[in-house]
Order: C-alpha cells, then structure tokens, then sequence
C-alpha cells in the first residue's frame, strides 16, 4: 500500500486549504465582476466581507479537522500502549493511517511481540527449572527419607531448615523439627564448639557424639555449607545412632554369658561324677576305667575353656566406649571455660591453663567431661580466698591425663567430696554426678584440701589407656515426657474478672535487669525469638499457697506469631482448685486428675523456652508463680536466665497513660481478636498477636533493641489509669 | 553324735546329684532344694551343719538366702558355702560380705567341695 508521509500531507493539506477557497473566491468575484454586480461600492464591500468571512469559516474548519485527526491518532496510539504494557498484554494498534503514525504503531505492535514472546518463554523456562528443581527435590527427599542416617539442615542460629524422618526419630522430636532450635534436642556448647571450628576451616568435617533425651549416642558429623560471598550460611548434621549396635552387642554378650554359666554348670557335673567314678576303684571295671577317664580330662580342659569364656566377655566391645570421641585436652578446657561463663561464671578468674606437650589425648564425651570440669571450677571458685588464685591444670601421670581445678582457699575434703555425689545437668541427657560422669570414663576424681589449697585432682586414661577399661554401659535415665496436655478454649469473655491484689511489683523486674546479658540487651527485637506465654492459677496469692495449673506459650520469631510452635500442659497443682478460680478459667479438679505435676512440666517448659526472650501480658505476676516453682525444684528464676518484656507495659509505652492497658483493651486497639480469653494458650496467642503488632510501632519510636524495650518498659511503669505506682493491678 | 549334714540348694538336677554322690561317700548326710523359698524352710525346720548354695536360684536367689540366714540369731551359725558359676570377683565379694564362709567357683573339683565343706565345718569340730 503505497503510503504517504506526514510531510507532504500536510504540505497537501495547506495548499489544499489555502489554494481552494483562494480559487473559489477569484472565481466568484470574476463572475461577479462581469456581470458588473461589483460597480457598486457597497456591493463591493459586501461581497468582499461576506468571501472573506466564508474562507476564515473554512479555514477553521479545515484546521479544526485536520488537528483533530491527528492528535486522535495520536491518543490512540497512547492508550492502546498503555494497555499492552499494563493490563492486557495481548492489545494490539489497529491505527490505518498510511502514514508515519501507523508505522510508530506497528513498531510498538512488533515490539510488544517480541515482549509477548520473551514472556512465555521466560515463563515456560522457568516452569521447566520449577519442575526440575521440583523433580531434585523429590529425589532427595526420597533419598533423605530412605536413610537410616538422621539429616539436619540447620542456620548460624541453630534453626533447623530441613530434617527427614530418621533424624525426627533420632532426636526424639515428636512434634517435628522444622524451624525449632537444635540446641532444644542437643548440647549447645558442644555444637557451637564443633560448628565455630568449622568455620575456621569450613570444607573439613567434624565428628563427634550427641546424646539426645531418651539416653541415645548419636554420631554426628558436621559440614557447613557457604554463600556465594564464602560466607558460611549454616550446617548440615549427618546423624547415626552409635549405641544401637552397642546396646544389640551388649545383648550378645549377655547370650554368650548366660550360655558360660549353663556350660559352668553343666561341666561340673560331668566333671564331679566322673571323678567320683574314678575314686571308686572297688567297683570300676578296669575296661571302663580308660573311658570313665578320657570323659573327665576333657570335662577339666572344657573347664578351663569356660573359664577363658568370661574374661572375654569381661572385655568384650559391649562395654567399651564405642561412642566416645576424640579430643583435645585444650579443646576440653576451653569448652569447660565457656561453659564456665554461659553459666554466669567468671573464666578470668582461673589463671590460663598451661598445656604440656607430652599431654595425652583423651576418648570420650566431650559434653559430660566438660559439664564435670565447668561444676569442678565452680565450686573451687565459690570457695576460694577473696582474690585468691584458681587454675586448671593438666599433666601426663604415665598413661593417665590428669587435671587438677584447684583454688587457694580452706576447705574440707568432706565438704569437697559430697559435691562430687550432687547432680548435675546434661541438657537432654538428663542429671549425673560427677563421679558418675567420671566413671563412665574410667576415670577417677578425688578431693584434696591442704593448707591454703583446695580443689580436686580428675585423671582420666589417656587415648591408649582405654583398653579393657570397661566404662559402664549404662543408659542415662529417659527424660520424662510430658502427658495431658489440652486447650481449655470457649469460655465466656464476658466472665467478670476479680482483681489481682497489689503484689503485682517490679523486683522481679530488677532482678531480670540486673542479669539482662549484654548480648541480650543488643538484640535487635526483629530477629529475638520470644515465647509469649500465659498461667492460669488456682488463685491471686503465689504467697499464699496458690499454684499454677495450667501454663501455655506461643513462639515468635522475625515478628511472626508461630502457631505451630505452642506449648500447652495442664499441671497437677497438688491442692483443689477454689470455685471462683473455676469460674474464672473452668479448669476443675477433675481435669486435672491425670495432668503431670510441676516438676516434669517446668522442665519441659524450659527446654520449649530456651534461647528465647520470654514475653506475657503483665508476665511479672506469672512469672512470680513461675519463680517459686523453680525454686522448689533448684532451678534458677526464669527473670535471670530469660530477658523478660511485659505487653502492659509496652502498650503504655506506645500509647501513653490516656489509655487502658488491660490485654482486653490493648487487643481492641490494635484490631485483635481474642480466641478464647482466659485459657492460657488463648491469652498467650492472644498476647503474642498484640506483641507483634506493638512492633512496628515501637520501631517507630526508635526502639529497636530488647535492651530499649526493657528501659521502655520501665519508664511506663505506673502509667495508665487505674494503676497505682509500681504496685499496678492487672485486672 | 551323727553325721554332719549338708544342705545342697541348687536347682540343677545333676549337680544335685554329682554333689550328693560325692559328700555322701565321704561320710556326710544330704539334703537338697531346689529354689531359695523352699531352702530357707528346711534350713530353719532341720537346722543343717552346712549349706552349700548356689546364687542362681528360682524364687529367692542365694545372695538373700544368705542374708536372712545371717540376719537371723538362731541361724546365723550355720556355715555358708556359696556355688557361683560366674566367678567374678564383685560376686564372690558380694558373698562373703553377706557372711558366707566360702565360695565354689563351677565347675569345681572335688578335691574344692570337700574341702570347702571340711573348712566350713571345723570351727563347730
């Protein structure tokens, strides 16, 4: 189609325009003229007036015209661009101009098809890496799954990302590991240990043993992996459970040593009545006598033979430390001195080791050994002279390692010993002595107090010194687990609430500050993780001999309420429950029948809560509750191991002493809604939600840190109506 | 004055047998039983000179066979010969902490039981 451009239309159009009504009106006024119609002046001028008014008339009309079919075209073209790149990517220009403009829109056509084309490719190229990747991802987990070895994908932080199901089993994590810490099933000193190594030389593997609840020995094996900047981004385990074959060569052992005493028995018979055959001379008949003879040598030579049978299985594998690892002994002292100050220690006031370089390595668990050391120092710390010196001394006696924790000080031996006979925790793997944990090395440990010295000597036997040495097999004790757990939910939120009396103070809050570690303190509130929790109690008066009965949490982490990860128990408070607590919560007597006492839920509690900032509404009456509870079992305030915020107090920070700051009026204000008030997995989830959405407004005000929401919260204390100073009543 | 008597508790039939064989040709009565229970019965009814005693035994195993015997006043005179088939030194010491006179590894000799036996009862000689 043969096209014209804009140019020579519009130079046609403007002659056009101009040539045409010039024509017309010489025409017109030469017809005129002749016929002589123009001799009168004043016909004159109307003529002229009127040709000049008709051309100015189409002029304009002409111009008008041809504007408008321009800048249409033009506003065509734009709104149909627009569609193809915003709405509907498939709009094409249908402009038939024949000039420039339908060539710009048959370009912006081509070009949207190539955009088109470009589109679906890169779609369906990406639907193919999705169904790869996809198609991997289901043979590894195949794979994964297929394993009898555990595997753990885990970050910096210890949080799992990936686990199949042997390492669930292994761990003994009934509810799943994805996104839990993995310091919740395992020792944390000893991974950080192993995983901080690693990170000085990240393309080797560790090796070392793990003992989860339940008295399991898992081998693990530890690589990191690396971003693309040689950062290391985290860790993958690799887990296999060393003491099964142990336990099944015990089970062996035990055969063979059962089958020993069958064949002791059997043997003497055999070798007595022969014997008393042959003492009988009178009645042996002299052609049976050879006979009678040859059965009782070989009854004497399978006696010694029976004999042999038991030393092997005195020393048999089934007792030796198979699961035991290798290690140094200045990793082991540096492990304990870690240990040291994780526990509020103070590492610096033990002199540094010196390590001779004849020093034996040593075998064995290296968690409990450093556990035994960490409790060894502590009590020489906590007996020394004021300033007096500490030290930690390995040498080589022989075969043997031997450590010395010493302290200048005054003590007695008798003092020192019982403290060897007083249990201590393994984390997962229960509570043992240090004697046992000792022991179980083949070792020894005794106490020595001479003039102005104390302390204890620990010799363990050196790598080769094992040998024979049989460490007892036993198990560690199982964790108890914990039973009757159960939301009390739909209980009338209308419920009139009785207030709680003034003892409602902030010295828990003083003792919380007071331990609050630095690192703590510097945490960005983002990437805390919290346990948002709740108690429902038999009464207002912890001093007063009421008890907790029911307690529940919520994990959060990146300001994101984890519903997945609750924690829920009934707990047998050892007394009734008084009607009006019944009325308030609808917890009653014979619910709580076959619910576990304190003393398996803390524990469990504290596990569900470890490496987390603890968070609750008014959490200081709770945690008073709490506090006394630990007490009773010997375990430390939960104000001093946790850093402690209160949503009260934080919601008065944020909007002020105008406001009411009870749970009820903070969630209404930030658009919560309350799923079952007054259980206390409803009230924790509820109270998390509201956490989380004080957050950001916390943010705003420039606090960042859980060390500025702690002086937050201070400095609202007391704020909001209907409190009372520092003594605030949470109704 | 009669022969010294021998209670045999064990609970395997031909040790029972190779035993009473043997003490009985050297001039002692026997008895036997077969499980702790019914051992500690006959040794209050027939008050024996010696027990040899096994520590495996069905109801009632002879580490506390031993020790009633020798918590009690009116029996604790008895002698004690233990039979073990372990032969562990932790066993053995076990056994004579508890009171017992002696101790007979299986398998034995004859020479040992008799000797034993000769042992336990020369205090009462």
């Amino acid at each position: 189609m043969p096209r014209w451009n804009l140019e020579r239309k519009l130079v046609v159009g403007i002659l056009a325009l101009f040539l045409v009504p010039t024509v017309a009106a010489g025409g017109i006024l030469l017809v005129l003229y002749r016929r002589g119609l123009l001799a009168d002046p004043s016909a004159l001028i109307v003529t002229v007036l009127v040709g000049f008014s008709t051309m100015m008339a189409y002029l304009g009309v002409m111009a008008h015209s041809i504007g408008r079919s321009l800048v249409r075209t033009l506003q065509e073209i734009q709104r149909g661009t627009e569609l193809m790149a915003t709405v509907h990517p498939d709009y094409r220009h249908q402009v038939r101009t024949g000039d420039e403009m339908e060539s710009v829109a048959e370009e912006i056509n081509r070009m949207a098809d190539r955009v088109r084309d470009a589109r679906v490719g890169l779609e369906a190229e990406v639907a193919r890496a999705t169904r790869d990747l996809h198609v991997e991802r289901s043979k590894l987990s195949a794979i994964l799954e297929d394993l009898d070895e555990g595997v753990v994908v885990a970050g910096l932080d210890g949080r799992i990302t990936l686990a199949n199901r042997a390492a669930v089993e292994l761990l003994g994590a009934g509810g799943g590991l994805l996104s839990r810490p993995l310091f919740e099933f395992v020792d944390r000193e000893k991974l950080t240990h192993f995983g901080d190594r690693l990170r000085a030389a990240p393309s080797t593997v560790e090796r070392f043993t793990l003992h989860p609840a339940g008295g399991v020995v898992l081998q693990a094996g530890m690589t990191c992996f690396v971003d693309g900047g040689a950062q290391t981004t985290g860790f993958i385990l690799a887990l296999r459970d060393v003491s099964r074959p142990a336990r099944q060569d015990e089970a062996q052992l035990r055969l063979l040593a059962d089958a020993a005493r069958e064949l002791r028995g059997s043997l003497s018979s055999i070798r007595s009545l022969s014997e008393s055959l042959l003492g009988d001379a009178a009645t042996l008949d002299t052609s049976v006598r050879p006979m009678v003879a040859a059965i009782y040598a070989e009854a004497v030579r399978l006696s010694g033979l029976a004999v042999e049978m038991e030393g092997v299985g005195r020393l048999g594998p089934g007792r030796a430390p198979l699961h035991f690892e290798e290690i140094a002994v200045a990793d082991l002292v540096a492990m304990s001195l870690r240990r040291l100050r994780t526990e509020g220690g103070d590492p610096s006031a033990v002199a540094p080791a010196e390590f001779p370089a004849d020093l034996p390595s040593l075998k064995g668990e290296v968690s409990a050994l450093s556990a035994a050391l960490t409790f060894l120092l502590q009590v020489v710390l906590e007996r020394r002279d004021l300033g007096g010196a500490a030290w930690l001394k390995p040498a080589r006696r022989g075969g043997v390692l031997q450590i010395e924790a010493g302290a200048s000080g005054s003590a007695t031996v008798g003092d020192l010993e019982v403290c060897l006979d007083s249990p201590i925790s393994l984390g997962p793997a229960g509570r043992f002595t240090v004697r046992e944990i000792v022991h179980r090395h083949a070792g020894e440990v005794w106490a020595y107090a001479a003039t102005g010295r104390l302390g204890f000597h620990l010799t363990l036997p050196g790598r080769d010194g094992l040998a024979g040495q049989a460490p007892s097999a036993e198990s560690p004790p199982a964790m108890a687990r914990l039973v009757g757990a159960g939301l009390i939910s739909g209980f009338g939120a209308g419920e009139r609430v009785p207030a709680r009396p003034p003892l409602y103070d902030f010295s828990l809050l003083d003792q919380m500050e007071r331990h609050l570690r630095p690192a703590d303190r510097e945490r960005l509130l983002e990437e805390s993780t919290f346990l948002v929790f709740d108690t429902e109690t038999t009464g207002l008066r912890p001093d007063q001999d009421d008890r907790i009965v029911s307690l529940a949490g919520v994990r959060m982490r990146g300001g994101v309420v984890k519903r997945t990860e609750t924690f829920d128990a009934l707990v047998q408070p050892g007394r009734s429950v008084p009607a009006s607590s019944v009325r308030f919560h609808g917890i009653t007597d014979a619910m709580l029948a076959g619910a576990p006492p304190m003393d398996v839920v803390l524990p469990a509690f504290l596990r569900f809560a470890e490496g987390a900032a603890l968070v609750g509404h008014e959490v200081w009456f709770d945690l008073d509750f709490l506090a006394r509870e630990a007490e009773r079992l010997g375990l430390p305030p939960l104000g001093v191991t946790h850093a402690v915020l209160d949503t009260r107090l934080l919601s008065a920070a944020v909007h002020g002493g105008t406001v009411e700051h009870t749970l009820d009026a903070a969630a209404e204000r930030l658009g919560v809604v309350i799923e079952a008030r007054h259980s206390a997995l409803g009230d924790a989830l509820a109270t998390a939600e509201v956490f989380a959405r004080l957050l950001p407004l916390l943010r705003k005000r420039g606090i960042a840190t859980v060390g500025q929401a702690v002086d937050a919260a201070r400095a609202a204390r007391g704020r909001g109506p209907g409190s009372s100073g520092p003594a605030g009543v949470r109704p | 004055m009669g022969k010294p008597r021998v209670l045999i508790v064990e609970d395997e039939p031909n040790i029972v047998l190779s035993l009473e064989i043997l003490l009985q040709r050297a001039g002692y009565e026997t008895a036997f039983s077969a499980d702790g229970e019914a051992a500690l019965e006959l040794i209050r009814r027939t008050r024996p000179d010696v027990v040899l005693l096994d520590i495996m035994l069905p109801k009632l195993n002879g580490y506390e066979v031993c020790r009633v015997v020798k918590s009690d006043p009116t029996l604790s005179s008895i002698p004690v010969v233990m039979l073990t088939a372990k032969g562990q030194e932790v066993e053995i010491l076990k056994g004579l902490e508890l009171g017992a006179s002696a101790y007979i590894a299986k398998p034995f000799g004859n020479a040992e039981v008799l000797e034993a036996v000769r042992a336990a009862l020369e205090p009462r000689a």
